[in-house]
């Protein structure tokens, strides 16, 4: 692997409640050293949301897994430093974590089927969520609180559906009932990895919803993971676009959604067919593959799939790109094309394309 | 039902006039009975209910809705994978709603599926040469030229490399392997295609390459579709003209432009603002449909 040792040039929002820098996750395997995530730096603000694009093997997934501290260390080499609250939780025991992770941090996952346990009901499960923080808690106040949280999140009679069980939930509800279980220690940070990819678009709707009222009435950081970037483009103040566990751009909502200039956003922007525009045009897909982490295409992880790999020179088949501005403030971009090169390409082949249109 | 010629456009070449349709489908219902009662009193789930719309060739047909609208069970029935309860399905001019035996296997050649899990719908044990021969040696055909070299003319219509005929499924991406279902579906030279969420598993760059080759396909061999999807997008980018289902129940049917641009049903017109849309950003106002569906 070629590393380039000058220093990433993203600067970290010292105030942020989430900092993370120069993150790192690798598991050793049988197959080799697979590195999941290789070099993410990013901060988040209370009150903000951060949207992380990326298709499956990105390393999206794995890079908030290690936020909450859910890898297992025997298995995970992590190194970089990710800043809850001032709290460096690398290199933290896991008793350390625990006390973080659903007070401070809190998930919410994509399945709420598989997330939330078949044997216990729904109410039983939150009120536990609550009496790990609060182990002076009783029974009762912990239910009440239970019960108050399955109000918050729109849950119609919620004493009746707090002792109901799982499966007797509808999806959109589950999901409900799981951000309720999510919040119920009021977290400054909420982790949402892809949670509106297993249900219809109208409860969809009403879950982004329910997340952005939630926000402001927590005031609470959110990471939003998803694939769709309608998703990004509705609830996300800054996007990051993640490749072969690297991050290649990153920027404002406003910057990715309107002048992205990567050739890998741009793959994704003209690949998903609009509500809009002519419906009889082709979609531009990428060729080929998302790479296998073991062995990355060296140079440009993206060389192999990119229509303009080679254009400037060698460089995207020998050196990796570095994040560095892509222009204007706060958007970066790790591409070897140049600016004009960026410009030319965009305004000619992408424009037109899909919902970048 | 909306009868128009302007939806035929980008359908490819039509063989029979505009006016006769490839399948015609009436008042199609299917409820399943839950808990037989004890004293005969009989509870149904209303998972179809009197769903009517035809076919034209060269068209494909989209079929939207959320999860439980009975979308997949339409399409289910369409390819006799479940009886109807009551209904009429015309192909082609015959009635095949109780289509048995020969006359059933027949009529598999002409209507095909194509399935949503790429995972769970290839044989794992079989090879790909296997799983796409499959289809031809069940109706006892042998293509001029031999199974094998069709199985590999029809790997690479899809777009695989025909040198991969002897691997396994696993050997082979999410994409990779959809296109092994669609060449399965193709061995027979189909009229239509049931296609039930097509590309609702893949990843979005690879969902684009095969709603192309869907199209492709579509244009070069004339196929009609049946497009069951959630993505409404997807749905608007490929289909002709498009049909509504809420609680099994066709709400709305008409041409792409009736549907995207002027939806006349308050849920079509729900479910479009629930789309979250690219071009905007920041909160969008959306139509609240009441309830959850279940």
């Amino acid at each position: 692997m070629t590393t380039s040792t000058s220093p990433a040039e993203v600067t970290v929002d010292p105030d942020a409640y989430l900092q993370v820098r120069d993150l790192k996750v690798q598991f050793p395997t049988e197959d080799g050293l697979v590195r999941a995530v290789d070099g993410v730096t990013f901060s988040v603000r209370r009150g903000q949301t951060l949207g992380i694009v990326g298709e499956s093997g990105s390393g999206k997934s794995v890079t908030s897994m290690s936020i909450l501290g859910l890898h297992n260390p025997a298995r995970t080499k992590i190194s970089g430093e990710i800043s809850i609250g001032g709290t460096n939780i690398v290199g933290m025991k896991e008793e350390q974590i625990q006390r973080l992770r659903g007070k401070d941090v809190a998930m919410i996952f994509q399945d709420p089927l598989s997330a939330l346990h078949p044997y216990y009901k729904v109410g039983v499960q939150i009120a536990e969520a609550y009496k790990v923080h609060h182990p002076k808690a009783s029974k009762k106040e912990a239910m009440t609180r239970a019960v108050d949280m399955l109000d918050r999140v729109g849950i119609p009679e919620p004493q009746r559906r707090a002792n109901q069980y799982p499966h007797e939930f509808s999806g959109g509800m589950r999901q409900r009932a799981m951000i309720a279980m999510a919040l119920v220690n009021d977290p400054a940070l909420l982790i949402a990895d892809e949670p509106t990819t297993a249900l219809d678009v109208t409860v969809q709707a009403q879950i982004l919803e329910l997340l952005e009222d939630l926000q402001e009435e927590f005031h609470s950081a959110i990471i939003m993971i998803t694939h769709d970037l309608g998703v990004i483009s509705q609830v996300a103040d800054d996007v990051l676009v993640m490749y072969g566990g690297r991050p290649v751009e990153t920027g404002s909502v406003e910057q990715i959604m309107k002048r992205p200039q990567h050739p890998y956003t741009w793959g994704l922007l003209a690949s998903v067919p609009s509500l809009h525009g002519d419906a009889g045009a082709d979609l531009v897909p990428i060729k080929g593959n998302p790479p296998s982490l073991i062995n990355l295409p060296t140079g440009c992880a993206f060389n192999p799939r990119c229509r303009y790999a080679g254009t400037n020179g060698n460089l995207s088949f020998t050196e990796r790109p570095e994040l560095r501005s892509a222009g204007e403030a706060g958007h970066m971009l790790a591409c070897h094309l140049s600016a004009e090169n960026r410009q030319r390409i965009y305004a000619e082949d992408i424009a037109h394309a899909g919902v970048a249109q | 039902m909306t009868d128009l010629a302007d939806s035929a456009a980008s359908g490819g070449t039509l063989t029979t006039p505009v006016s006769e349709p490839l399948l015609k489908v009436e008042g199609l219902t299917k409820h399943y009975p839950v808990r037989g009662g004890f004293f005969g009193t009989k509870q149904f789930v209303r998972a179809v209910e009197n769903v009517s719309f035809d076919v034209r060739p060269g068209e494909s047909l989209g079929l939207v809705g959320e999860s439980g609208c009975g979308k997949t069970t339409t399409g289910r029935m369409l390819v006799r994978l479940l009886e109807s309860t009551s209904g009429k399905i015309t192909f082609q001019g015959e009635d095949i709603t109780h289509a048995k035996g020969t006359r059933l296997r027949n009529l598999r050649q002409d209507i095909q599926i194509i399935f949503q899990d790429p995972y769970s719908s290839l044989n794992p044990r079989h090879t790909v040469g296997k799983i796409v021969a499959m289809p031809l040696q069940v109706n006892g055909i042998t293509p001029p030229g031999g199974v094998k070299k069709r199985v590999q003319e029809l790997l690479d219509t899809v777009g695989l490399n025909p040198e991969h005929y002897n691997r396994y499924p696993h050997e082979f991406s999410g994409g990779q392997r959809q296109r092994i279902g669609i060449a399965r579906a193709l061995a027979l030279q189909p009229k239509l295609i049931v296609a039930d969420e097509p590309v609702s598993a893949l990843d979005v760059s690879i969902q684009a390459q095969v709603i192309n080759l869907l199209r492709r396909l579509q244009k070069d061999l004339g196929l009609s579709f049946v497009f069951i999807a959630h993505d409404l997008a997807v749905v608007r980018h490929f289909c002709e003209r498009i049909a509504v289902m809420y609680r099994g129940e066709m709400v709305e049917i008409g041409t792409r432009e009736e549907i995207y641009e002027r939806p006349s049903h308050p849920y079509t017109q729900a479910l479009l603002s629930a789309v979250p849309d690219v071009t905007k950003i920041g909160r969008t106002k959306r139509i609240k449909p009441e309830g959850d569906v279940r």
